[in-house]
């Protein structure tokens, strides 16, 4: 379970954990999902075991429309880390329309940059991004 | 008002030069800066029972380790606080709290890093891929590509200027005084290296708005502070620079390291805005009885954070208060009086806490007159803490 999934992937690859493992499933299958407490509703993100508004330790996935808009950018010039080392990318932090409390970070590919640069408050739509076998990665790019 | 106000007192200072190059380890330095800091005090190591030390990955710098250089030969009390830059003014705060119940008669807080010459701050060296330790930020902040403080600050800047109109020559402004400060204090990182507008301007883009002096340094330095209760710190030689308030802080959603502004609807709030609320109320100090503060300045931006989270000014409205030149040393609310992490040296705010005592004492290089309270803040990477310093008790 947790770890094994991974034991070869390259170290900025997500590793599924028993809280978030949904949330690697239903992305494989082409869905965004938030997690959703069984016992009192209340949706969450970033995920974890228990229901910071109930305390259940049970909880589902709820589906995300993958519509938002950019809440924040910035272009990396400088590389922080050896796994990123293609500066400059320009990074995001995405609001779902469903779910503006939270965001969702993404890159934003240089050819998906409009010409006159990002806009904040700036329409995006979700894609998918199939790291390896075990890993696809949720991400948004305007919409043109 | 809170249970610490005037029950302890910080009684000396102590700190090594900061440098790009120390030449020496981080446990000769710290234990530079903590003789330095006791004979500030009037004090023996002997005397010494209690050790409070910034972070816990340095383990040349455990408190025993300390405590066995020092030669203490009991110590009573001991602690290491967590948390990157949120954790400078909890120390003292921590300090404060064992002396006022009697767990220890004198601490010494302590902070030691070849942050230029060996680990890196902010970079791959120290911001490991926590695999297991932080799986909120490894499996949703990290596979983008966004590791650093910096990128995530810089996104808290550019909403600030999307929301408020602030702009980037009110930041430079931030990095033009402070630097300046820096250029008047010895022993300052940026001592001897002037920095004006038009350089600010020009230098290179790190994650865009932030650009090179938008960042703080990394520093090789060390710091010490001598703390003891307010009743003995009458017997001493230094002038004692009472704790009026000290508190710690998180939000709601205290995840670690920075990447709760996956989950903060409003990425320009923090925990700052608590910290303020309950340190003033602690204290019954007000930002209007602030002399001259010290404030966390890991990048400009969480220096316009704070002065909006301290009430010096209006939500969104910093930019213009720094922009008005109320920050300058000649201004209402001198900043960053010996040039912070941007100019001084980057030892996460501990640093400031040395200056805030200068300039309650009268000793600082950058005087500013008049000063009885200085407010000193931490970090606020999610958690934070700060401090009021004052000159008079009751």
């Amino acid at each position: 379970m947790s770890g094994l999934l991974n034991a070869t992937a390259p170290s900025h690859h997500p590793t599924a954990f028993e809280w978030d493992e949904g949330f690697w499933q239903a992305a494989r299958q082409g869905r965004l999902v938030v997690q959703s407490c069984a016992a009192c509703g209340k949706r969450r993100h970033l995920p974890r075991l228990m229901c910071p508004a109930c305390g259940s330790l049970d909880f589902s996935w709820s589906d995300c429309s993958g519509r938002g808009t950019i809440y924040s950018w910035t272009e990396v010039r400088r590389s922080f880390h050896p796994s990123f080392a293609d500066v400059p990318f320009v990074l995001a932090l995405v609001a779902l329309d469903e779910f503006p409390d939270v965001h969702f970070v993404t890159r934003i590919e240089a050819a998906d940059v409009p010409a006159g640069g990002l806009r904040i408050d700036a329409p995006v739509e979700l894609f998918f991004d199939e790291l390896s076998a075990e890993i696809t990665l949720p991400r948004f790019r305007p919409v043109r | 008002m809170g249970g610490l106000r005037d029950k302890a007192a910080i009684v000396g200072i102590g700190q090594t030069e900061f440098s790009s190059r120390s030449g020496r380890s981080e446990t000769r330095m710290v234990l530079e800066a903590i003789k330095a800091a006791l004979e500030d005090a009037g004090l023996r190591p002997g005397q010494v029972d209690g050790l409070v030390r910034y972070g816990v990955s340095q383990p040349a710098l455990s408190e025993t380790w300390v405590a066995h250089n020092l030669g203490v030969p009991n110590l009573r009390y001991w602690a290491s606080i967590d948390f990157g830059g949120s954790a400078a003014c909890a120390m003292v705060g921590q300090a404060a709290a064992a002396v006022h119940a009697g767990l220890a008669d004198y601490v010494v807080c302590y902070r030691s890093v070849n942050g230029r010459s060996e680990r890196r701050p902010g970079t791959s060296d120290t911001y490991q891929l926590l695999k297991g330790q932080d799986p909120g930020f490894d499996n949703f902040v990290v596979p983008h590509g966004l590791t650093a403080p910096t990128q995530i600050y810089a996104m808290i800047a550019r909403r600030h200027m999307h929301e408020y109109g602030t702009t980037k020559d009110q930041m430079g402004a931030i990095a033009v005084n402070f630097r300046a400060n820096a250029n008047r204090t010895p022993g300052a990182h940026m001592k001897d290296r002037p920095l004006s507008l038009a350089d600010y301007h020009a230098s290179p883009v790190i994650s865009s708005p932030l650009q090179l002096y938008d960042c703080c340094l990394q520093t090789d330095g060390a710091v010490a502070i001598v703390v003891c209760s307010a009743e003995r710190a009458r017997d001493l030689r230094a002038r004692p620079v009472y704790v009026k308030g000290a508190v710690q802080a998180t939000m709601p959603e205290p995840q670690g390291p920075l990447h709760s502004l996956v989950v903060r609807p409003d990425i320009t709030e923090s925990s700052a805005q608590a910290a303020a609320r309950r340190l003033y109320a602690e204290s019954g100090i007000g930002p209007g009885d602030i002399d001259v503060a010290q404030i966390y300045d890991c990048f400009t931006i969480t220096v316009l954070l704070q002065l909006e989270a301290y009430g010096f000014c209006g939500r969104g409205e910093s930019g213009a208060f720094v922009g008005d030149g109320h920050v300058a040393l000649g201004g209402s609310l001198p900043v960053n009086t010996a040039g912070g992490n941007l100019s001084e040296g980057y030892l996460h705010g501990v640093n400031h806490i040395l200056e805030g005592v200068r300039q309650v004492r009268g000793t600082s290089a950058t005087q500013v007159a008049g000063v009885d309270t200085c407010l000193v803040t931490a970090g606020m990477p999610l958690p934070t803490s700060a401090l009021i310093l004052g000159g008079v008790a009751g």
